[in-house]
């Protein structure tokens, strides 16, 4: 990765390590929801809680991601191998690149709200915006 | 310059200095002006300069990150002394937001213009979408100055492009918000912005800008999707 600009090696591993526990659940989540959508959003749900829980890591995943390539490069890679998982996991994922602008989309609004308000919204509020995304998204259906 | 979303000179010979890149500019250096006497009035050295300076900068922060990219780096990739530099320039800082400044500029006047000549709301965001696209591809160093090392280039870097995604996201909204269109969710155009800039990031950091015109279709289909949830989803 060119330009690696976070200087604190121990934060980010502890961010690191916080993803992947937000991977572990999300394999069961996926698999045991309804529909991609409901799974997905049991798994962004997990990921919000595991983010509460950890502000250093909330802050690197929703704040310092905008401005840093080396916490862009973790969470692009964490997000990559979550868009693998659905398409492994859910014979009704949508196409590949749909979960990965969806994901995004996600993330911008949050990241969005986080910024504004200045500190990280409630789980509640949180749940609103990226339910309201998620089941709004119409797929795209087989001619 | 006849492309609006041209900034960088023509290409020329491929540049041995910068492999892995699809496509390159000539080297700033080319553009050189003969030395000595040659007659040409002042203010055309001095934009002259200007153009190997700006495509300069381009090329350096791309090659080698905007820490390591000294003004004595841009000005000997440029053929300028770092007195001239200093005469168009306060410092690399400064270079570095006039260009991407510039670039983004033409970029997001591209995209408008293309979405003018739209009709109907589904034409115009293809059309605007397309732009985008093809405006990224087609300038492949400016695109990884601009979208991915703008992340290490400062505070007023991350705000100049916070502020164009924001002019992008106001024209997505004008967009969506034609008479034939429906009110659109609160956040929408800003959050399908951010979805635009992380997958284009995720392309160009790759060094698979190319790659970015392919993904039209799907990123015209979920971009309905957000914007203009009533339309009859089609493949």
């Amino acid at each position: 990765m060119r330009n690696p600009t976070y200087q604190d090696p121990s934060t980010l591993a502890a961010y690191q390590r916080s993803l992947d526990r937000v991977f572990g659940q999300s394999r069961e989540l996926l698999a045991a929801a309804p529909t991609w959508q409901a799974g997905l959003y049991h798994s962004v749900r997990a990921c919000y809680g595991e983010m509460r829980a950890h502000p250093d890591a909330l802050h690197l995943h929703f704040v310092a991601t905008a401005r840093d390539a080396g916490v862009q490069a973790i969470r692009t890679r964490h997000r990559d191998r979550l868009i693998v998982l659905l398409e492994e996991t859910r014979a009704d994922a949508p196409p590949a690149l749909h979960a990965e602008l969806m994901l995004s989309m996600i993330h911008t609004t949050l990241r969005r709200q986080i910024v504004e308000h200045e500190a990280p919204l409630d789980e509640d509020d949180a749940e609103q915006t990226f339910a309201r995304l998620l089941f709004h998204y119409e797929a795209p259906q087989a001619a | 310059m006849d492309d609006p979303t041209q900034l960088l000179p023509e290409p020329a010979s491929p540049d041995p200095a910068m492999p892995g890149r699809k496509r390159k500019p000539s080297s700033p250096h080319e553009q050189q002006l003969p030395s000595g006497r040659h007659g040409l009035p002042r203010d055309v050295v001095v934009a002259n300069q200007r153009e190997r300076i700006v495509g300069a900068i381009a090329e350096t922060v791309t090659k080698f990150g905007f820490a390591a990219s000294s003004v004595e780096r841009i000005a000997s990739r440029a053929g300028v002394s770092r007195r001239t530099f200093y005469e168009q320039f306060s410092g690399k800082e400064d270079a570095y937001l006039q260009t991407f400044d510039r670039a983004a500029g033409r970029l997001l006047a591209a995209v408008t213009a293309a979405a003018g000549h739209g009709d109907g709301v589904e034409d115009r965001l293809r059309r605007c979408l397309c732009s985008f696209l093809t405006g990224l591809a087609s300038e492949p160093v400016l695109a990884h100055m601009c979208v991915v090392d703008v992340l290490t280039a400062g505070p007023e870097a991350i705000a100049l492009r916070d502020r164009y995604q924001r002019s992008f996201a106001d024209l997505l909204e004008e967009i969506a918000g034609d008479p034939d269109g429906r009110p659109l969710p609160p956040l929408a155009a800003e959050g399908l912005v951010g979805a635009i800039y992380d997958l284009a990031y995720k392309r160009i950091a790759q060094d698979h800008a190319d790659e970015l015109p392919d993904l039209l279709e799907d990123l015209f289909s979920f971009s309905r999707s957000v914007l203009l949830p009533a339309s009859p989803p089609t493949v």
